[in-house]
């Protein structure tokens, strides 16, 4: 998902922004907002062909049918147009694809608009371009057939973009700032990918970074080279189709390049309608519709397709139809989301909760009886909570707050209430059922009991009443547990089994948790009461 | 009005009435209420307006244990000044054995007079360097301890700092609050002032008093206006409740209950629901990962999720990468309960359809916290497994729900998620703040979801909204940290039923 800018100045020439037009780009599916400057568009992942304004607009005024889908003819390619893709850098960076474009003004603004979709491509579907790189070039300074290849970072040497002298390739990961922070998508290579042209320059080092002499594009450029390398070539045919379909959209011609890999020889960009068989009365039966094959053409238009005689031709700017699903939908959009009528159908079933909902929901009935409050905690404890207690816990790996473990038991959040509530009147008596984990990560479902003041009398008779209640045997055995005093601590035996353990918190404890009321406590894993039939 | 008020009195104001004529200083003795018992029935006649109590707070300085002995015996300074004599210097260690002075008293003495100016030191020995006319004269600190008791308000200034610095030596005088009272009589106190009331009257009803009922006896009125103290029940906490409401309306509408770990594998919570690996929502920074792994389940159905992946299914073209089982393997923290949903359907039988499931469970996010965001929250989740299931029937189904959870305006956009096809978001409409609320996605699983989980492609309407917005919503609450605060003055005040009823 990326949320992109529009001002109303760029947007003028081809929407106008009324209230109405508005309503009906959210109804395509686009999170549109005014705002001061203009438009704010979030575009969501499925949709990279609405990064830009062109992009946006193509599929505005398709939907609202002010246009209908246009083809985007590959003129055929140069012979010099070649690259030859070398084993060499098969295993670090496989593919590459290319496209030359002329007839193109590359204004300020146009420059702009492609140094943007560039970066936004790179971010989303190019996975930080590990998945795909762009480069772009000004096809005159370039001495046609290139060369991808890859060499020894040793042997390699040029002048980065945004540097004046000569980097080796290893002074480029490490002091060049595009290098450092690409660096790692070269870690295990012996070799690294280059771009290199017919007298031997280099064009570039993908996914890192162009050459300051052929590798950047300006408003004196007049051709214009685009590749698209990486290591999944959909995604690459993908994006340069976004990407020549874009400069289309800005006034150029698109100009095809040979891709050679050992024996095979193609095209690139593929720039034709995708079929796909489209039935109707799939698309009415799983929507709940009774759409029309009459109807059909102008639904297919509105969002770029083309219908034809039960098949939908996909325009290569749409780049996330996978299957007739998905053309399904975007049929329900071009129909209108708002005159689909919800509907619920005849059949009957019965429902039911879990029976461990209902064995704790007995629980509870009876603890708050016994006038507790209910609270519900954070399943984390902060590094500070795990060393202060001495605790056994799973970590979360990279977590971003200072909760970075998951809770081993219930007690400890609960002394963080307590802390929370210190000055707050008392009696206070809480209860907490909730899931706790150990180091292995098996999860148990505990229950805790607190009062403060209590003593651990008071547990006992909790103890007793809920054996009572619940039909389920609780008996205590005097025996040390750590934060308890001693003499007044217990563990609790379910059927010869430990499962918890009960006590009068040590005064230490509650010092030192910035405590100051008595407080006894009883927490037990309840996962085989909750088992049982409700 | 003046027979109401009467009937309210209590037995010890009943009595203190009837001497209400005397000063404040005679009602202990002709009351024979204790000091506390009568300022409390004083203080209570006073909210009746019979009287205004009038509380002048004073600060009574007295002699203490030393300053009893010092008055006696002299203030140590003048001990060691008396042996003083001039152009005499006296060593300083020789000094504290002739002047008899604890090693406490000789020290502070020495202070005392040094800033005073009367002795200087030098070499070691002490030099008088007052005149024997300063010498006879009493310092302040003799003449306080002379005046004693005395009331501290009305010291004259040059006795202040005198107070002050024998208030911080040990035990020579005492500083006591002390209370004087005085009240005035409103012209209704005096109407009733000294006459006398039927005092025998009735307050609490006892077990002995009910034995011994014997009739006729008049029971004290109480004030219902005055204020009591508040009560605390035991109370589920406001999102449980919430909670269970949800549950109540989805078991009514005919959904079965699914439950499931918080740990599970990528598997379940992004492979099966398709996935790709390389998706940024499959990354550390939004997924908590954990230093495990859990087993993939059996051979079939990790086949049929594989090839949905690699070279798509049932018409799919796939993702077309190459899988990884490892990484599938690798668990993590549920990041939405629709791994319960990809479970409960690969258990599925498609003679057991059509089904419908629903789950509440927590969720997890690798999010930093603020008002609005949170590591953990709740999701409800559902699916409907149907040969015969349309998207009009998700609506359908999301509107029931909806509508029973209050929302009067429900609105359905176009949305995108990896897993469902068609996609929807759900609004609904907020009253008071005049904005449609996004609630969640929803869908039909995509056909390589649902054939790879049952090997067939059968529309499942799936649907998985966060939960704690609406909660927010209906218990008027601004922070979303505040559901997991258990700040006790809110989880005990915040009123029953705040999710619509």
């Amino acid at each position: 998902m990326a949320k992109v800018q529009f001002t109303t100045q760029a947007l003028a020439k081809n929407l106008s922004l009324t209230p109405k037009a508005i309503e009906e780009i959210q109804n395509m599916g686009i999170p549109a907002e005014l705002t001061p400057e203009g438009l704010e568009v979030e575009a969501l992942a499925n949709r990279p062909d609405l990064y830009s304004l062109q992009g946006f607009v193509r599929a505005v005024q398709l939907y609202l049918g002010k246009r209908k889908p246009v083809d985007y003819p590959v003129l055929k390619p140069e012979k010099i147009h070649r690259i030859i893709i070398k084993p060499e850098v098969a295993e670090v960076r496989p593919f590459t694809v290319g496209a030359i474009i002329r007839d193109l003004t590359i204004t300020s603004d146009i420059l702009e608009t492609l140094i943007d979709i560039q970066e936004k491509l790179h971010k989303t579907i190019g996975r930080k371009r590990k998945k795909c790189a762009i480069g772009m070039y000004p096809a005159e300074k370039i001495a046609f057939p290139l060369t991808f290849t890859a060499k020894k970072p040793k042997d390699i040497t040029f002048t980065p973009l945004g540097a004046t002298k000569t980097f080796t390739a290893e002074e480029i990961l490490t002091t060049h700032p595009t290098g450092k922070e690409y660096a790692h998508l070269l870690e295990k290579a012996q070799k690294y990918p280059l771009f290199i042209d017919a007298t031997g320059a280099i064009l570039s080092m993908p996914p890192i970074i162009n050459s300051a002499d052929t590798g950047q594009i300006t408003i004196a450029t007049k051709q214009l080279f685009i590749e698209c390398s990486g290591n999944h070539l959909p995604t690459l045919h993908n994006v340069l189709a976004l990407l020549t379909t874009l400069c289309a959209e800005l006034g150029g011609t698109i100009h095809g390049i040979t891709i050679e890999r050992e024996k095979e020889t193609s095209i690139t960009p593929q720039l034709t309608y995708t079929k796909k068989p489209f039935s109707l009365e799939h698309a009415n039966a799983l929507l709940g519709t009774n759409i029309t094959e009459k109807e059909l053409p102008k639904l297919c238009e509105k969002m770029g397709h083309r219908y034809e005689k039960g098949q939908i031709a996909t325009p290569p700017w749409r780049i996330d139809i996978m299957h007739e699903v998905d053309l399904i939908e975007d049929i329900a959009i071009a129909y209108g989301y708002e005159k689909l009528i919800p509907t619920l159908p005849s059949f009957a079933t019965t429902g039911n909760e879990s029976d461990k909902r209902k064995q704790e929901r007995k629980i509870t009935d009876l603890l708050i009886g016994l006038e507790l409050q209910e609270i519900t905690t954070y399943h984390a404890i902060t590094e500070e909570e795990k060393n202060k207690y001495h605790l056994k816990a799973l970590v979360m790996e990279g977590a971003k707050t200072e909760y970075k473990y998951l809770r081993p038991n219930l007690l400890i959040p609960a002394l963080r209430v307590y802390h929370e509530n210190k000055d707050v009147s008392y009696p206070q008596n809480f209860f907490e059922i909730g899931t706790v984990f150990d180091e292995q990560g098996t999860e148990c479902t505990h229950l805790l009991i607190t009062a403060s003041p209590g003593t651990i009398t008071h547990m006992q008779q909790v103890v007793a009443y809920l054996t009572e209640q619940l039909q389920f045997p609780l008996v205590l055995k005097s025996h040390p547990t750590p934060l308890s005093i001693p003499g007044r601590s217990a563990l609790i035996i379910h059927n010869k089994k430990e499962i918890g353990y009960a006590g009068e918190i040590h005064p230490s404890t509650l010092k030192n948790a910035g405590l100051k009321m008595p407080l006894s406590i009883l927490e037990l894993d309840i996962t085989e009461f909750l088992n049982q039939k409700a | 009005m003046k027979n109401a008020l009467i009937a309210t009195l209590s037995t010890h104001e009943r009595t203190l009435i009837s001497h209400l004529n005397k000063p404040y200083t005679e009602l202990t003795e002709a009351t024979g209420l204790e000091e506390a018992t009568l300022v409390k029935t004083l203080l209570s006649l006073e909210t009746k307006g019979l009287l205004i109590l009038k509380t002048t707070k004073k600060t009574l300085i007295d002699t203490g244990v030393n300053g009893i002995r010092y008055a006696r015996t002299g203030l140590p300074e003048r001990k060691l000044l008396s042996i003083l004599k001039p152009h005499h210097p006296l060593p300083l260690l020789e000094a504290q054995k002739v002047a008899g002075l604890s090693e406490n008293e000789y020290n502070v003495s020495l202070g005392i007079l040094k800033s005073k100016g009367m002795i200087s030191l030098d070499q070691g020995a002490i030099v008088l360097t007052a005149s024997p006319a300063e010498c006879m004269k009493k310092t302040l600190e003799e003449q306080l301890i002379e005046k004693l008791p005395l009331v501290k308000e009305t010291l004259t200034p040059e006795l202040v700092p005198a107070c002050i610095a024998l208030h911080k030596r040990k035990d020579i005088i005492e500083l006591k609050e002390h209370t004087e009272r005085s009240y005035t009589l409103t012209p209704l106190g005096k109407e009733l002032a000294g006459t006398t009331i039927e005092s025998n009257v009735l307050e609490e009803v006892t077990p002995e008093l009910i034995r011994n009922w014997q009739g006729a006896k008049q029971f004290r009125a109480y004030d219902l206006s005055l204020p009591v103290a508040p009560l605390t029940g035991g109370k589920r906490h406001f999102v449980n409740e919430a909670i269970e409401k949800a549950v109540r309306i989805w078991t009514d509408m005919g959904f079965t209950e699914m439950t499931g770990t918080m740990i599970d594998n990528e598997f379940w919570v992004f492979d099966a629901l398709y996935t790709p690996q390389d998706h940024p929502g499959r990354e550390m920074q939004d997924t908590f990962f954990l230093p495990l792994t859990r087993p993939l389940p059996e051979t079939k159905l990790i086949k049929r999720v594989q090839q949905a992946h690699e070279q798509g299914i049932v018409g799919s073209t796939g993702w077309q990468y190459t899988w990884s089982p490892k990484k599938a393997q690798q668990a993590v923290l549920r990041t939405h309960t629709t791994s319960l949903s990809a479970r409960t359907v690969a258990t599925l039988k498609t003679d057991n359809l059509p089904a419908k499931y629903f789950a509440i469970g927590k969720v997890f996010r690798n999010e930093t916290v603020d008002w609005s965001h949170g590591f953990e929250f709740y999701q409800t989740e559902g699916i409907v497994i149907d040969e015969k299931a349309t998207f009009c029937h998700l609506l359908g189904y999301l509107t029931e729900f909806y509508t029973k959870m209050g929302f009067e305006k429900i609105k359905f956009v176009p949305s995108f998620f990896p897993y469902t096809e068609p996609s929807v978001e759900i609004q609904v409409w907020h009253p008071s703040k005049k904005i449609w609320l996004e609630l969640g996605g929803a869908g039909i699983f995509r056909p390589e979801v649902s054939a790879a989980l049952i090997g067939k492609p059968i529309p499942i309407l799936a649907w998985g909204q966060g939960f704690d917005r609406i909660i927010m919503d209906a218990y008027k609450i601004t922070d979303l940290r505040d559901m997991y605060r258990n700040n006790l003055k809110q989880i005990r005040t915040i009123p029953r039923g705040g999710l619509h009823g």
